[in-house]
């Protein structure tokens, strides 16, 4: 049991590591099946907020008012954007941050959500035992599909929209954070 | 001589912790499926230090087993008769003044004798005597909440917000293209704010409110949305109807007296208990509807039970695990049958 002190510390490196050497997809400990972090000792809130990728994902929940919902009993599993894909957005990105938009971003927030702890371990071992597909219904009402594209999970919404997972997952004692690489912003309705 | 196995192999499955799910799926091909539950409740005994009472399931398990089957068509085919014992209290859910006795009744304990009132197949409880789960719920599950929220539609007016302002809902006229596309350029639509429960149809943005027009062109419908019209320190807008949530949640989120809280469209709301103000989002809800003897929603591929509770419900070749705002589920994979809900806060 590692004491609450030092794990941000081998989280960030951790994080810090497997930003520097995303080259090595094809090694069998690639970086989207590192093992989830075991953060079981404090709430969904507070690992998110340990974790120094996802600043800009913790500032829009909050906007978004929903950081209470991850200090409370049930489970979720969020797959958080990390600060770059928040950059990716450019000046959409800064308008769903204004207080006209905050129905829109806690929209979009929804969507990144899934009911109960889900580790990407469970996610691959599904994905493989169930034909290379999985789908979870996330708290926007929108499906999400799981897939493989190498050892990467990849996670596809209902509009067709992609993101994948990237980095190290965290499991808190109240759900799962784990970091994925682009916002899954909200297609046109098929 | 299948008693003895089916006994010792529950001492093994209490014994052999990690080791459990092998041979839970041993025992249970050898005594005809009759012990599916065993890995589950034989951790959950071990976990709960009921030593003795787990060994009592184990044989009694073994006992039953073969016959579990029959017993559950028994109890299937023997509802419309139980349910003529039913508690009134659950046709009255709109009396604030029946949630604590009521509460009682959504715990399995409470269950067996007064799960009367739903007549329908959610009631498939296979009778364990005694000697059962506390924690498995197998039948009695309150699911007007969820009925309920899903029938709203959009309300009829003009919104509180805007109806305070000038020209709020008039004819929105030159600006009302600014109302009609989100900032991705995409026409403002239900499902954009996780609403799930409204028709297709032409909404428009307006002041934390999703609007429609009617021929006159002032707003003639609304929708209050989360971080928006229902954001916090806003006043609950009057007109969009909340529904009260079986006791089990109110327990469950830690949401205190009825009156401290809102439900709407699968987001449960902290108000102030003196002028309805929001004050914190205390659970998002599936709404995803789990019943007993009925095939489980769809989107639930992927093992995905609490943190706390995975060591005691692991998927099995005999039954898999789901959570869902709650509950934990105990689903057949093969038929994709809901055989039990798990209640969590025993």
């Amino acid at each position: 049991m590692e004491t609450n002190f030092t794990k941000p510390f081998v989280l960030a490196g951790a994080i810090a590591g497997l930003a520097l050497l995303p080259a090595c997809n094809g090694s069998e400990t690639a970086e989207p099946t590192a093992e989830t972090q075991d953060n079981t000792t404090r709430t969904l809130a507070a690992a998110m907020g340990e974790l120094p990728e996802l600043a800009s994902f913790n500032g829009a929940v909050s906007s978004a008012q929903l950081n209470s919902i991850f200090d409370g009993p049930a489970s979720y599993t969020v797959l958080a954007p990390v600060d770059a894909a928040f950059s990716a957005l450019g000046e959409q990105g800064q308008a769903l941050m204004t207080e006209e938009q905050r129905p829109v971003l806690a929209g979009v927030i929804r969507e990144h959500i899934l009911p109960g702890h889900l580790t990407p371990e469970d996610l691959a071992s599904a994905i493989e035992s169930q034909g290379g597909k999985v789908t979870m219904t996330s708290f926007g009402g929108g499906d999400l599909t799981f897939s493989m594209d190498g050892d990467t999970i990849v996670a596809t919404s209902s509009t067709g929209e992609v993101t994948r997972f990237s980095g190290t997952a965290t499991a808190a004692t109240n759900g799962v954070i784990i970091p994925v690489d682009t916002v899954l912003v909200p297609g046109e309705e098929g | 001589m299948r008693v003895v196995m089916a006994g010792a192999a529950a001492i093994a499955l209490a014994a052999s912790g990690a080791h459990a799910q092998g041979n839970g799926q041993g025992n249970g091909k050898g005594n005809g499926g009759g012990d599916k539950p065993a890995a589950a409740q034989g951790q959950q005994g071990n976990d709960n230090g009921n030593g003795n009472s787990r060994g009592d399931r184990g044989n009694d398990r073994g006992d039953r087993g073969p016959s579990r089957e029959v017993e559950r068509r028994v109890e299937r085919s023997d509802r419309g008769n139980r349910g003529q014992g039913g508690r009134v209290d659950r046709d009255d859910r709109g009396d604030r003044d029946d949630r604590g006795e009521d509460r009682g009744d959504i715990r399995p304990a409470n269950t067996r004798e007064s799960r009367g009132d739903y007549g329908d197949r959610r009631d498939v409880e296979i009778r364990y005597g005694d000697r059962d789960d506390r924690r498995i719920v197998r039948g009695d599950q309150d699911f007007r909440w969820l009925v309920e929220d899903r029938s709203r539609g959009v309300i009829d007016g003009c919104p509180p917000g805007l109806a305070k302002k000038r020209n709020g809902c008039n004819p929105p006229g030159q600006v009302k293209n600014r109302f009609e596309r989100n900032l991705f350029g995409y026409n403002y639509r239900p499902n954009l704010f996780g609403l799930t429960n409204y028709g297709r149809g032409d909404y428009y943005y307006n002041d934390g409110y999703l609007v429609r027009y009617g021929d006159g062109g002032a707003v003639s419908g609304w929708i209050p949305l989360l971080g928006g019209a229902l954001g916090i320190g806003n006043v609950w807008p009057t007109g969009y109807r909340s529904y009260d949530v079986p006791d089990y949640y109110v327990d469950y989120y830690n949401l205190g007296g009825r009156d401290r809280y809102r439900y709407a469209d699968n987001v449960i709301y902290r108000v102030d208990p003196e002028d309805a103000a929001i004050t914190s989002i205390a659970a998002l809800i599936t709404g995803d509807q789990f019943t007993i003897g009925l095939p489980a929603p769809r989107g639930y591929d992927v093992y995905n039970v609490p943190y706390a509770y995975r060591d005691r419900y692991y998927d099995t070749p005999q039954y898999i695990y789901r959570y869902s705002d709650g509950y934990v589920y105990q689903i057949d994979p093969e038929t994709r049958l809901v055989a039990a809900a798990i209640d969590l806060l025993i």
